[in-house]
């Protein structure tokens, strides 16, 4: 992997709902590099929730790559090591497990990690928390 | 937090449908107990009769509904005597008959020679004595519920009996009766010349089976019983509550997994979202079957505990029922507790089989959309 190469790389991403009535991507492109801070814009409706998901691995698209540190989201064969190491993903609704304190709620992605009980809880304390959770 | 802990919270959000849920599946399990418990009892009570008085194996009749119906004829009593490989064979007519509140009263008529031989414990008093049709020896259960002892003039099947002598076999179908002299008791069941069972022990160095398999094949009309799984041979009652049994054991699995089913489903369905966002935080399906697998079985392994101790309860409740208790005590065995458990874990995982499935087959965002 070299220095300059993107963290990541969308080519000719497509993505229709509701057998094709919606066309939410229509060969969307993207390069991110290392490092690099990128805020997508955009009226509602235009994609940019779907090109978020396609990128965290949520959902498959019909057709284009995603390409993450250079290796392509479609040869990955653990896709959750790749949602639980690689990449964190913020919703714009609040997706939280309601039962679960804001510190649990941290915690649960480390479940596919190392980590023991004992020592995800200081972990998720540690945690840099723009916005703290209460 | 712990995996453990979450399953845990999970199932404490839906306070009254886990209860429930649990309610259900225990009250399956808690028939379970009991009729295991009572069946055990009463393998227990043939069991004791199968080995009074140290006998190898009884001879009686072949296809009887009930072993007290069972009929022996002296003749063939006197023939299995008269084996050289027989060191004795003492014939036994069982009537019984409703004394008091007990309606299983087992007045069982021997001749007061056999009993001699093969006595059991004397409590008070002495054994039958020869020729004496109207003594009686009374079982110390009976004795207590009777509240007649030695000297004292009882009155069973109509007839007046004085007692002679109070004793313990260990079984309790025994002790809830009395022996008198045969004679007396073939009259009174009019029943001349015929026993329920004869009790055999073979001569040392005798093999008890070639005995058993000689004496079945000169005589077409008897069987005989050296353990308990051949009692079904001259008792289809003992039959019967062992196909009942089994037949409870797979209504409480198949309703208990219909109601674990329903609750692991509905669980299932209104966390939709939240199996979506543990997804696209990297749960992987496995993590997410063990998840809903764990609830399911935490849920039923409470249940079992729960049903074991309503059976207990609900076992003593059935022994106080004083018919019960004169002819059968509660064995509570371990396996028991394993059929419950086992009863258990197949419910849990039948229950689960299909939200589990429902469940790994959503994909991340499929389970994000459900509103």
């Amino acid at each position: 992997m070299s220095e300059t190469a993107p963290a990541i790389e969308v080519v000719g991403l497509t993505k229709a709902f509701e057998n094709g009535r919606i066309q939410a991507l229509t060969g969307a492109d993207l390069t991110v590099r290392r490092g690099e801070w990128v805020a997508i814009v955009g009226p509602s409706g235009c994609g940019k929730s779907t090109l978020l998901h396609l990128i965290a691995a949520l959902d498959k698209p019909d057709s284009g790559r995603v390409f993450v540190n250079e290796h392509d989201l479609a040869t990955f064969h653990d896709l959750n090591h790749y949602r639980s190491h690689d990449i964190g993903i913020i919703f714009q609704l609040h997706n939280l497990l309601p039962s679960l304190t804001a510190s649990e709620n941290v915690q649960i992605p480390m479940f596919e990690t190392h980590l023991g009980g004992a020592q995800r809880r200081p972990k998720a304390v540690l945690l840099p928390a723009p916005g703290r959770l209460s | 937090m712990s995996f453990i802990a979450l399953v845990v919270r999970n199932l404490i959000r839906q306070r009254v449908r886990t209860l429930l849920t649990i309610l259900g599946i225990s009250i399956g399990i808690t028939t379970v107990v009991t009729l295991g418990v009572i069946t055990e009892g009463m393998k227990a009570t043939l069991d004791e009769m199968l080995t009074a008085g140290g006998s190898d194996f009884i001879v009686a009749q072949k296809g009887a509904a009930d072993f007290t119906f069972s009929t022996v004829t002296e003749e063939e009593w006197q023939a299995i005597a008269a084996r050289d490989d027989v060191l004795w064979a003492h014939g036994q007519l069982m009537h019984v008959v409703r004394v008091g509140s007990n309606p299983f009263f087992a007045l069982v008529g021997v001749r007061p020679d056999d009993l001699a031989e093969a006595p059991p414990a004397l409590l008070a008093g002495t054994f039958l004595p020869a020729g004496d049709l109207a003594a009686v020896m009374l079982g110390d259960d009976a004795s207590r519920a009777l509240a007649a002892t030695v000297g004292d003039t009882v009155t069973l099947a109509g007839a007046e009996f004085y007692v002679v002598g109070i004793y313990d076999s260990g079984a309790t179908f025994q002790d809830s009766g009395a022996y008198a002299d045969l004679a007396r008791v073939q009259e009174l069941a009019s029943k001349p010349g015929i026993v329920t069972g004869v009790y055999v022990k073979v001569r040392p160095s005798v093999d008890p089976g070639e005995v058993a398999w000689a004496i079945e094949a000169e005589s077409g009309q008897v069987t005989t019983i050296s353990e308990i799984s051949e009692f079904g041979e001259v008792d289809q009652g003992a039959k019967m509550i062992d196909a009942a049994n089994l037949a409870i054991s797979v209504l409480a699995v198949g309703i208990g997994a219909i109601g674990v089913m329903n609750t692991m489903i509905m669980s299932v369905f209104e966390r939709t979202r939240e199996i979506g966002i543990l997804r696209a935080v990297g749960w992987s399906g496995r993590r997410i079957v063990r998840l809903i697998l764990t609830e399911s079985l935490l849920l039923c392994l409470i249940a079992a505990v729960v049903g074991l101790g309503l059976g207990v309860v609900a076992t003593r409740g059935v022994m106080t029922i004083e018919t019960v208790s004169a002819f059968l005590e509660p064995r509570y065995t371990t396996g028991i507790v394993l059929r419950a458990l086992m009863v258990a874990g197949i419910v849990a995982l039948a229950g689960a089989i299909y939200p589990v499935i429902r469940a790994v087959r959503l994909t991340p965002m499929e389970a994000l959309r459900h509103e």
